[in-house]
């Protein structure tokens, strides 16, 4: 199998996969610059909840984190 | 060299690893909530596959505190004083993570916070107000009511990792309750009885680790994780925690039996099993301020979620890892697995936080902290793309030199 024969790997620059948008949300903080984690969860499922939960609650998201995360469609913590 | 790695990749095992994800996802291991005899049954299990592989294991122990631990299904009834309804534990209600423990059932009128007298009474906590904003309207009542989503199959997600508990007994409902209750809540018979069983217990946890090689020379030190505990079953609802995170582990342990033996002498290569991701990714912090203890630093790969592939897989790295992006995309272009920038929060982000090169890959989850994620729902075919992602990465990154020494020590 050829590497050029295939549609895999990155669109894109692989680089983006370091400053991934949504991280500096309430899901989730720049990975590179923080050893506080609020909430682990994974990709494909709502990450720490779903948009209603971001609007709804703020038990572990700073005002303007759940701003942005609502606004981003993001999940929230909690 | 891709010659050699194309017949590595021919012997990844859909079927194996499916029997992995069906074995993690068994009721006698109750969901692997860290620090259960269930989390323990499935370290030990998972250490035998390890020695069947010829990989030297260790354990590693830490303590957690304040796991969350709903010890008796909740009894909630309410009326709106015409009809009673029973609620269904995991559909329709849930404890809370913030509630009180309150073991014995509780009953009181229904009225909404913020409006009117709450003492004495149950609060249905209106859409867009917070937590923290409803405690300022409940002095003296019986509890909390919240609306929160369910998911596709109807049930409320268990999470582990939250708010602390608060002063009072908090429910969630399913949004068609919670909407009911509300319309209900200014007639005068409007009433709700409930127990919030709900205790905080101080565990040990414990990583698995497994090595069969050690880094020599100026070879490649690969580490590769996943996280095998679950948020564990609740009293009479089974949670498998089969795409989450049993399907990451199925993919890494079958890289290691891939690799294992055949990676070049010099190269590092050691997997780590890790506990505690679902109360804050506790596991691999421990991992992680050990290695920064001990200066070692090698590339990881960690792997949450590979259940359900759709268009292409999430990667998201930290730390020096841009050489660690470049092979996971030139082991995804000779693959044909498709990536895509995108949050995975994980195990990853410990390890980053730490200065380490590190990616998480999560393709996807056929079910969610809940009891619909089962093995059935896991597809053979992602556990395979993703399997041979990370082989592929591995085998580039250990048989591919870095041709010029980086001044940011990328």
């Amino acid at each position: 199998m050829s590497d050029t024969e295939t549609r895999g790997g990155f669109a894109g620059d692989p680089a983006a996969a370091l400053t991934v948008t949504g991280t500096s949300g309430c899901c989730g903080n720049p990975p590179q610059t923080t050893l506080a984690l609020p909430e682990p969860a994974a990709v494909g499922g709502p990450c720490c909840g779903t948009q209603a939960d971001a609007t709804a609650e703020s038990s572990c998201c700073g005002s303007a984190a759940k701003t942005d995360a609502v606004a981003a469609g993001q999940g929230c913590c909690g | 060299m891709t010659t050699d790695l194309d017949a590595i990749l021919a012997g990844v095992d859909g079927d194996r690893m499916a029997g992995t994800v069906t074995a993690l996802a068994d009721a006698r291991f109750a969901g692997r909530r860290a620090g259960s005899p269930g989390g323990g049954a499935a370290r030990r299990w998972l250490a035998d596959q390890l020695h069947i592989l010829g990989a030297a294991r260790a354990t590693d122990p830490f303590g957690v505190r304040a796991v969350a631990e709903v010890y008796a299904a909740p009894e909630v009834t309410w009326s709106d004083g015409v009809d009673t309804w029973r609620l269904v534990f995991g559909r329709q209600t849930a404890v809370h993570l913030a509630s009180a423990d309150q073991p014995a059932v509780c009953r009181g009128p229904v009225a909404v916070a913020g409006a009117g007298n709450p003492v004495g009474r149950w609060l249905l906590v209106p859409d867009g107000m917070s937590l923290f904003d409803t405690y300022g309207h409940a002095d003296g009542a019986l509890g909390l009511l919240i609306g929160r989503p369910v998911d596709a199959d109807g049930w409320h997600f268990t999470m582990l990792a939250g708010p602390d508990p608060g002063p009072l007994p908090v429910l969630t409902l399913d949004p068609g309750t919670h909407a009911a209750m509300l319309a209900a809540a200014p007639t005068r018979g409007t009433w709700l009885a409930a127990s919030t069983p709900i205790r905080r217990v101080d565990v040990t946890a414990a990583n698995l680790h497994g090595r069969w090689r050690t880094a020599a020379g100026s070879g490649v030190d690969l580490l590769l994780t996943a996280h095998y505990d679950g948020v564990g079953d609740h009293p009479g609802l089974r949670q498998p925690a089969a795409s989450d995170n049993g399907s990451g582990v199925a993919v890494i342990v079958e890289a290691a039996r891939l690799l294992g033996h055949v990676l070049p002498d010099g190269t590092g290569f050691a997997v780590a099993l890790l506990d505690a991701e679902e109360i804050g990714a506790l596991g691999s912090a421990h991992h992680a301020a050990h290695l920064r203890r001990t200066g070692t630093s090698p590339l990881v790969v960690n792997v949450d979620g590979a259940g359900q592939l759709h268009e292409a897989a999430a990667v998201e790295a930290g730390g020096p890892a841009h050489r660690l992006l470049a092979l996971l995309d030139q082991a995804g272009r000779h693959t044909g697995l498709p990536l895509a920038a995108g949050p995975v929060a994980s195990d990853n982000r410990r390890y980053a936080a730490a200065g380490l090169a590190a990616v998480g890959i999560g393709a996807g989850m056929g079910g969610y902290h809940s009891p619909a994620d089962t093995p059935d729902r896991v597809d053979p075919a992602a556990l395979v793309a993703v399997c041979r992602l990370v082989v592929a990465t591995a085998w580039l990154a250990a048989t591919t030199p870095a041709t010029l020494p980086s001044l940011i020590g990328d």
